[in-house]
Order: C-alpha cells, then sequence, then structure tokens
C-alpha cells in the first residue's frame, strides 16, 4: 500500500523522535538510524518536516564552543498522529 | 636638533603614549606598537642596532635608513610582536553568501543546522588537539552543505511536479 503521510524516510525520522522525548540532534538521528539516514539527507527531511509541522526545533541561545548552536528536534502532537496512522495502516518505517 | 642623551631605540607606547626608549637588546616583548626610530650618532652603533633586531623575531627588518653628518636614522615598519590572529569559525562566508541568495526558511531550516553539527564537530576535533582532523571536517562539511541544498532543490522540484 501506498504512503499518503509522509515519506519512508520521514517516517523513520518521526518514529526516531518518539522515542526521544526531550529531543535529537540531527547527528544523533544519522547514528541511532543505522545507516539508512544520511548526513546530507537527514536536514532535507528534517526542513519538510518541520515545514509540514510534524516536527518542532528548538536551538540553544549559546553553544559550548565559538561556533553555532545545534537545533533539537521534538516530536509535534500532528506528527505523532501521522506516526500512529502510518503504524495502524502497516506501513513499515524500516524502508530505505 | 638631538642630543646624545637621546640615543637608543624609540617605540610607540601605544597610540596615545608617548615614545618610549630602550636599548636594543632591552625591548619590550609581547606588545604591538606603530613605528620605532633608530636613533644613534655614530654608524656603527646604529648598524648594530638595526642588526640586533634583524635578528629578533620580534621586530621586523628596518627598512630605511638616512644617514646625515652626525644622526642616524631608521625608520622600522610595524609589527605585531603578538602573533596570535583572529580567525573565523569554518563556513562563516558561505553563511554570508547563502543568507543572501536563499530565503529565511530554506536558510534556517537547512543550511544553519548542516553548518552548526559542522562547528560542533570541528570544535570537538580542536578541543582534542586533533587538528588536521578538524581541517577535513571543515572541508566535509562544506560539501554537506551543497548536497543539503541539492538534495532541497530536488525534493522541491519533486513537490512541484507530483
Amino acid at each position: 500500500m501506498g504512503n499518503p503521510f509522509a515519506s519512508a524516510k520521514e517516517l523513520l525520522v518521526l518514529s526516531l523522535l518518539r522515542d526521544e522525548p526531550q529531543g535529537m540532534y540531527g547527528l544523533e538521528m544519522v547514528n541511532a538510524s543505522d545507516g539508512r539516514l544520511a548526513r546530507g539527507t537527514v536536514y532535507v527531511l528534517l526542513g519538510r518536516l518541520e515545514e509540514k509541522g510534524y516536527v518542532h526545533s528548538r536551538v540553544a541561545k549559546k553553544a559550548d564552543h565559538p561556533g553555532l548552536p545545534r537545533p533539537r528536534y521534538t516530536l509535534t502532537a500532528p506528527g505523532r498522529r501521522v506516526l500512529d496512522a502510518a503504524e495502524m495502516l502497516g506501513v513499515s518505517t524500516a524502508r530505505a | 636638533m638631538l642630543d646624545d642623551d637621546r640615543e637608543g631605540i624609540w617605540y610607540d607606547d601605544g597610540p596615545n603614549g608617548p615614545f618610549r626608549r630602550a636599548e636594543a637588546d632591552q625591548l619590550p616583548s609581547g606588545r604591538q606598537v606603530p613605528h620605532a626610530v633608530i636613533w644613534y650618532t655614530e654608524l656603527n652603533r646604529c648598524q648594530s642596532a638595526i642588526a640586533l633586531l634583524n635578528n629578533s623575531r620580534q621586530w621586523p627588518r628596518p627598512v630605511t635608513v638616512l644617514s646625515a653628518a652626525d644622526v642616524k636614522i631608521t625608520v622600522v615598519p610595524p609589527i605585531a610582536a603578538d602573533r596570535s590572529r583572529i580567525v573565523r569559525a569554518p563556513g562563516s562566508r558561505l553563511m554570508a553568501w547563502l543568507s543572501f541568495l536563499l530565503s529565511p526558511a530554506w536558510y534556517r531550516l537547512r543550511v544553519v543546522p548542516t553548518i552548526a553539527d559542522m562547528h560542533e564537530e570541528y570544535y570537538q576535533e580542536l578541543k582534542a588537539g586533533n587538528q588536521p582532523h578538524a581541517c577535513w571536517i571543515a572541508i566535509r562539511g562544506h560539501i554537506l552543505v551543497a548536497k543539503v541544498l541539492v538534495k532541497g532543490m530536488v525534493e522541491a522540484v519533486k513537490d512541484l511536479i507530483f
């Protein structure tokens, strides 16, 4: 069955975020995905998910180094509903 | 007209400060001065001072020697004795260009997180003292930004078509 809600990789990102209520950084998601997410892909996906309203990003005011602080992503309620709906329909989040 | 009491090396003590005098082997280290002037009435003493400054790592080679009958003058160009320099975080210029070229949403959602990750890893490596790997992370970060932009554009075109 086709996926009307989000792509498989987007569902993968949503499922990773569901397991971490305090949020995750993009690199943490890449490491947790066991190679299914690439560094170049994750922020494209997160950008699209944020535009759709399925994730929310929060940036600390200051990092503990001179560079930019990293955004931390959390799952929103619509994102949780999308994930639940996809799982109810039997859409696998394991597909790459 | 100079008198002999003014022989020596005179250096600026700051932009609004007075000139201070020291012998060639007593020059203060770790300071930045606009310029220094060597005053000696004997040529051989002037040349000795120049040679001493040339051998010193803190002062540059003098550029000009003017000689008169009694007074030998050399003007030494400025140098920063403190060799630290200001360095920008990697990707700063790229961010400046992309913030101009891209929409604010694209820039905030795709470029800034990628560069923030690069900074995180870059400074971790610098902290660990691993500068070559830090340089590689900076290079890889720039390539990643290009990949993110290309992938983002491909996705945007797919959304338009399908």
